[in-house]
């Protein structure tokens, strides 16, 4: 199963219930504002970008999507099991012993992740050496993948942005999920100064911006192919814990299971919105 | 061992389209055959050693075959995150090979030597671990890389090491432990180019009338465990020489063995002490600072053999 929400209802509706499967998850686990923070842009790649469904997931030619902050990995969960890469079922296992879902996506267990993450800053070279693969084997797909800002505190993350550059890599998207905040502290304050679309244009990419919480400007910006033979970042303003009010830019939620009354109130404010 | 393993590898890049090959910014002029071949398929990383394991392990995953090369610390150490996730993990086939291993880069000091590579590198799941003795194992180690599932790592030495299988008149093979030389007198376990060292050695204890056999072990990883549990099941004194730190080496694991089998076997374990040098030295230097060099070998044999002799200390 898979679809493309057509009509703004539809889109706030999908929006709304992969929010509900991720409070649903994080009642033992934390990372639930980083959840909230990227799964519209997760959820827009694959209802209104990625070329890959459940049938084609092995395909040669399908379009890649690696979640590089692994630790958002609820955001993906929800989304694919939406889209039928995996079952609904699996998303109440999610972090318990036994299950296929852990904390951060493990290696070669489900369809749908390419690979491994969790520790950051892999991901971004893992996608540019998959561009690179493609383009010297004549097909014809994309990758996708994933970044958080404070990931791009990692020095791998430039080495991979300049190897990228390098090989002229126009078929890699990469994506800033912007919101801000980091595990301890404002990213403003921890790398002072240090301006990511500056950073991206200095290194030879090509820099757009989006709305990370708005469906149809993520799908056109993520969407649309590379013009200048570069690869492209998309850098989306992003809210952590977005869409529970009480959650929004506050750092606690990066650590805190929701649970007792949290998880009904989290509940509530989902049904009102 | 370097130009054996640039003229394989040639060999194989021309023939299986899956290869590719990048460099940390090393290798001058070695990799120009390669280029003038299809210069797609050779990519100069710059010194990137993280993001070069990364962009080998994306090409690994749409179905290629990389080889990632620079020198022994920086295409090991220096990026183990990533060998240990991107490669070992993710299972992507891609070959490491570090050039340099143990203390071929002598003078360059302690930067450039490659001494703890394979004992951090064994703590990772599903690498296969590659120490050739010579040119000729190298050749081989890079057929066997074709048929991969996993990652490997294949640790050379410069370019100095003589062609000992050749001169032996005996075909390896590296998947498996080699008797490179009989003797009913305890046995020597060695790994990679070292063996040199220890050939030397046997020749000089085969003039005071000791004969111990020989093995080499080339696939270091696996460790071939159950070859080694046969190998000392009589109870024969045992001495392991490798050109490495103790720590997660050959003569650990080999160590580990002995004292499980229960058999009494008299061990000694020759390995590079875990401490930096005082001062410049080339390969030679080292190997005699560290009790490696042939003479070194044989005196501790000697005495591992002959224990209760008046120049023994075992």
């Amino acid at each position: 199963m898979t679809m493309s929400p057509d009509d703004q209802q539809s889109i706030h509706q999908l929006q709304q219930d992969l929010r509900r499967d991720i409070i649903m998850m994080a009642a033992h686990s934390g990372h639930v504002g980083v959840a909230l923070s990227c799964v519209d842009i997760v959820a827009a790649l694959y209802a209104g970008v990625l070329n890959c469904t459940p049938a084609t997931a092995d395909h040669p030619e399908r379009d890649r999507f690696i979640l590089s902050k692994g630790h958002g990995c609820m955001a993906l969960y929800a989304v694919l099991a939406r889209m039928g890469f995996i079952d609904r079922q699996l998303l109440e296992t999610y972090g318990q012993n036994g299950s296929l879902l852990a904390e951060h996506p493990l290696a070669g267990k489900i369809s749908g992740v390419e690979c491994a993450s969790g520790s950051l800053g892999h991901g971004l070279a893992l996608a540019a050496g998959m561009a690179k693969g493609l383009k010297l084997q004549g097909l014809d797909a994309r990758v996708f993948v994933l970044l958080g800002d404070g990931e791009c505190n990692e020095g791998s993350v430039w080495e991979a942005a300049a190897l990228a550059r390098a090989g002229n890599l126009d078929n890699l998207v990469a994506i800033v999920d912007g919101n801000g905040l980091q595990a301890c502290g404002k990213y403003e304050d921890i790398s002072p100064g240090f301006k990511l679309a500056d950073c991206w244009k200095s290194f030879g990419w090509e820099v757009s911006e989006a709305d990370g919480h708005k469906y149809r400007e993520l799908v056109e910006a993520l969407g649309q192919a590379s013009d200048s033979g570069l690869p492209k970042v998309v850098l989306c303003r992003t809210i952590k814990g977005k869409g529970i009010d009480f959650m929004e830019e506050d750092l606690e939620w990066h650590y805190r299971p929701v649970n007792g009354d949290d998880r009904d109130r989290a509940f509530r404010r989902l049904s009102r919105a | 061992m370097r130009d054996a393993f640039f003229s394989e590898l040639y060999d194989l890049f021309r023939h299986d389209r899956r290869v590719v090959f990048l460099t940390g910014d090393l290798g001058y002029k070695l990799f120009d055959q390669l280029k003038g071949h299809d210069p797609a398929r050779v990519i100069n990383c710059g010194i990137r050693e993280a993001g070069m394991i990364g962009y080998a392990a994306g090409l690994a995953k749409t179905g290629l075959l990389p080889f990632v090369y620079s020198i022994t610390p920086f295409v090991t150490l220096r990026c183990l995150e990533q060998i240990k996730i991107d490669l070992c993990y993710n299972r992507a086939n891609v070959v490491v090979v570090g050039v340099g291993g143990g203390f071929a880069y002598g003078p360059n000091g302690p930067t450039h030597h490659g001494i703890d590579d394979i004992g951090v590198l064994s703590c990772l799941p599903r690498l296969t671990v590659w120490t050739p003795s010579d040119p000729r194992e190298v050749r081989l180690c890079i057929r066997a890389a074709a048929s991969l599932d996993s990652p490997a790592y294949l640790r050379l030495g410069r370019n100095k090491e003589p062609d000992i299988f050749d001169s032996l008149k005996h075909t390896p093979d590296i998947s498996r432990p080699a008797l490179v030389r009989e003797g009913s007198d305890g046995v020597i376990v060695t790994s990679g180019f070292i063996l040199h060292e220890v050939l030397n050695a046997a020749d000089c204890l085969k003039q005071q009338g000791i004969h111990p056999a020989i093995v080499r072990i080339t696939t270091l990883r696996p460790f071939p465990e159950e070859f080694i549990r046969a190998a000392i099941a009589d109870g024969r004194p045992v001495m392991t020489v490798e050109e490495h730190v103790a720590t997660g080496g050959l003569g650990q694991e080999t160590a580990r063995i002995v004292a499980e089998t229960g058999k009494g076997n008299r061990f000694s374990m020759l390995a590079i002490p875990a401490e930096f040098p005082d001062a410049c030295y080339d390969r030679d230097a080292l190997l005699a600072r560290s009790g490696l060099d042939a003479a070194s070998i044989a005196a501790s044999y000697r005495r591992l053999w002959t224990p209760n002799t008046a120049t023994g200390g075992a």
